[in-house]
């Protein structure tokens, strides 16, 4: 349908049984869930960017033959009973879609040697164990956290429902003993070995957060989620999954305008939403779920006169997690025949035990250029993504990943901007190709996305492409009790959490509420 | 069941939850008064399934319906006469 067409039938429907402000990921996973059960019902999402998905999207440079994904290649609670596996099934998204199981968590790159890691729980603690004996007490207690306490987190929707029952004695330990401590605190209780704490903190890098950054328990289920109960990459990438969201999405009746920005989400006297507006005219519904930024909806999408005092407050304790620079590269053959033999690799630094250090002290410094460039490029674990061996369609990629801040980047379009980028694709392929020397030579194509590039993108708060952090403070996290206007609900990572697991399944509880609000 | 029987059990897990002394806690506290964040009320909604047998929705918390120890007990109260 041409958008001509598409705009007279949709200004024909005077009413939406709901509006998505937003078409990423959990914008997505809840209206194709609200369509399956619902079928009839009218559904309209609203983006401002060109494709669906938010960060669950790609973009293509056809003259270097790649495809760069933007999103995390690794979805987890993909296997028996995981959470995702389970929506998929559901929503038939397992025979949809081609899914690859990589045979490593990941790899670990120290300075003078690499370890790869099993992608399952037990053969990681075995490994550990036999890596680390001196370490071995604390490496089993570790695992029984993450069996018992990370457990009880991963199912905490269901736990919500009433259909996961937990023991309330470990419950109430959890909460009491480990809910309130950092990764790095409750690493160092079990372990000397600063080699073996990086190895295990470095997961936090899916979910936007350092060892000083994340609560601990909540750390717990990002692991047991990760690596206990599986996970998988969609071949065809994140955008073949936000496809074909879309597409059941579109099949059974809804609408998804991409290029449309929304400039502002409508409210009646009454402080009822009533819909929103475009520069394409406006869409009504008593209902629309906000897929952006709480801080940027706040700020940019509601009437000034709308009193927000209240959210605003909460707003101020909800801190986005980290954002990212990534480094997109192109090789001139395959990866794995340069060296680059995992899915994904860990690279730590030689200096393991400054690495947070200098990161505290660019904080200290206000994010001095060159402090937080040491800290963040050069000493924090930065994560290697082989795509082309998860998915060889996409061409001979490779993605840099580091957490970072934005408050250290210029503005964008700015020469000390472009500099920057240059410096951080420099940096951070020559720790590449400093474990990996064949490397040397064969780059031929390279791109950085800084946290202005997401901000460009998503509108998401510094950048964050992970939603907000959870840290041990959590009481920033319900800023959207009691909201003022009736009608709106939040869904994104900013109330989910991050990674797909957590979208799909804070999409699935809110599918399940239809009609009852 | 009662409602003080409902309200003495939730000043247990209250205190227990968030370190109060017993006399601390009032019944027309709100819940940002006392500083409960969404760990705890996971924590509340499953004591309460298992001490009363209801499920409280998440949804009364979130919509303001029930943001006092007062009104989350009346809610219980009803629960329990509902099922």
């Amino acid at each position: 349908m041409d958008r001509q067409a598409w705009f007279a039938m949709s200004t024909e429907i005077k009413n939406w049984d709901a509006i998505f402000v937003g078409a990423g990921i959990t914008s997505l996973a809840c209206a194709a869930l609200l369509a399956k059960k619902n079928p009839g019902i009218k559904l309209l999402l609203v983006d401002k960017h060109i494709v669906a998905g938010g960060y669950a999207s790609v973009f293509s440079r056809p003259k270097a033959n790649a495809t760069f994904d933007c999103s995390l290649h690794k979805l987890s609670g993909m296997q028996h009973q995981g959470n995702l596996q389970r929506i998929f099934e559901y929503l038939g998204l397992d025979n949809a879609l081609e899914l690859v199981y990589p045979e490593d968590y990941f790899c670990s790159f120290f300075d003078d040697h690499s370890l790869p890691l099993p992608n399952d729980a037990n053969g990681v603690e075995k490994l550990l164990c036999k890596q680390f004996p001196a370490e071995s007490k604390g490496i089993k207690t570790f695992f029984e956290q993450v069996r018992t306490f990370g457990r009880n987190g991963y199912y905490q929707f269901q736990m919500q429902e009433g259909s996961f029952e937990p023991d309330i004695a470990q419950l109430r330990y959890a909460h009491k003993n480990l809910k309130n401590i950092t990764v790095e605190q409750g690493l160092d209780e079990l372990f000397d070995d600063q080699k073996l704490k990086e190895i295990l903190a470095a997961p936090g890098i899916y979910v936007g957060g350092y060892p000083e950054d994340l609560g601990y328990l909540y750390y717990l289920h990002v692991v047991y989620a990760t690596l206990n109960k599986g996970n998988a990459y969609v071949k065809g990438a994140s955008q073949n999954l936000s496809n074909t969201l879309a597409k059941q999405i579109e099949d059974a009746g809804g609408k998804i305008q991409l290029g449309t920005k929304v400039e502002e989400i409508l409210v009646d006297d009454n402080l009822c939403v009533k819909g929103i507006q475009t520069k394409r005219g406006n869409f009504y519904s008593d209902r629309v779920y906000v897929n952006v930024s709480p801080h940027y909806a706040i700020e940019h999408l509601f009437d000034e006169k709308i009193d927000f005092t209240d959210i605003k407050e909460k707003l101020r304790a909800l801190k986005p997690a980290r954002s990212t620079t990534t480094v997109y590269l192109t090789t001139d053959c395959s990866p794995q025949e340069l060296g680059v033999i995992h899915s994904e690799s860990m690279i730590f630094s030689s200096q393991l035990c400054n690495a947070a250090v200098q990161r505290k002290a660019a904080e200290l410094n206000d994010f001095d250029e060159q402090l937080s460039e040491e800290a963040f490029w050069k000493h924090s674990p930065m994560e290697v993504t082989n795509y082309y061996k998860l998915d060889s369609a996409g061409g001979y990629v490779i993605c840099l990943n580091v957490l970072d801040s934005i408050k250290h980047w210029p503005m964008r379009r700015t020469q000390p901007y472009r500099e920057k980028k240059q410096r951080a694709a420099e940096i951070m392929t020559q720790r590449l190709i400093n474990h990996v020397p064949q490397l040397e030579g064969r780059i031929n194509y390279s791109e950085v996305s800084s946290p202005h590039t997401y901000v460009k993108f998503t509108n998401n708060t510094d950048g964050s492409g992970y939603g907000a952090m959870v840290s041990t403070d959590l009481s920033g996290h319900l800023f959207h009790r009691k909201f003022p206007v009736k009608g709106v609900e939040f869904v994104s990572a900013w109330v989910a959490g991050p990674s797909y697991e957590a979208a799909f399944g804070y999409a699935e509880m809110k599918a399940k509420k239809w009609r009852a609000a | 069941m009662n409602y003080e029987n409902i309200f003495e059990a939730s000043v247990e897990i209250i205190c227990d939850l968030k370190d109060f002394d017993e006399d601390e806690v009032k019944g027309d506290m709100t819940f940002e008064q006392l500083d409960l964040d969404s760990m705890d009320f996971i924590e509340l909604q499953v004591v309460f399934r298992k001490k009363f047998g209801v499920n409280m929705e998440s949804e009364v918390f979130a919509d303001g319906k029930v943001s006092t120890i007062d009104e989350m007990c009346h809610y219980v109260l009803e629960l329990r006469q509902a099922a």
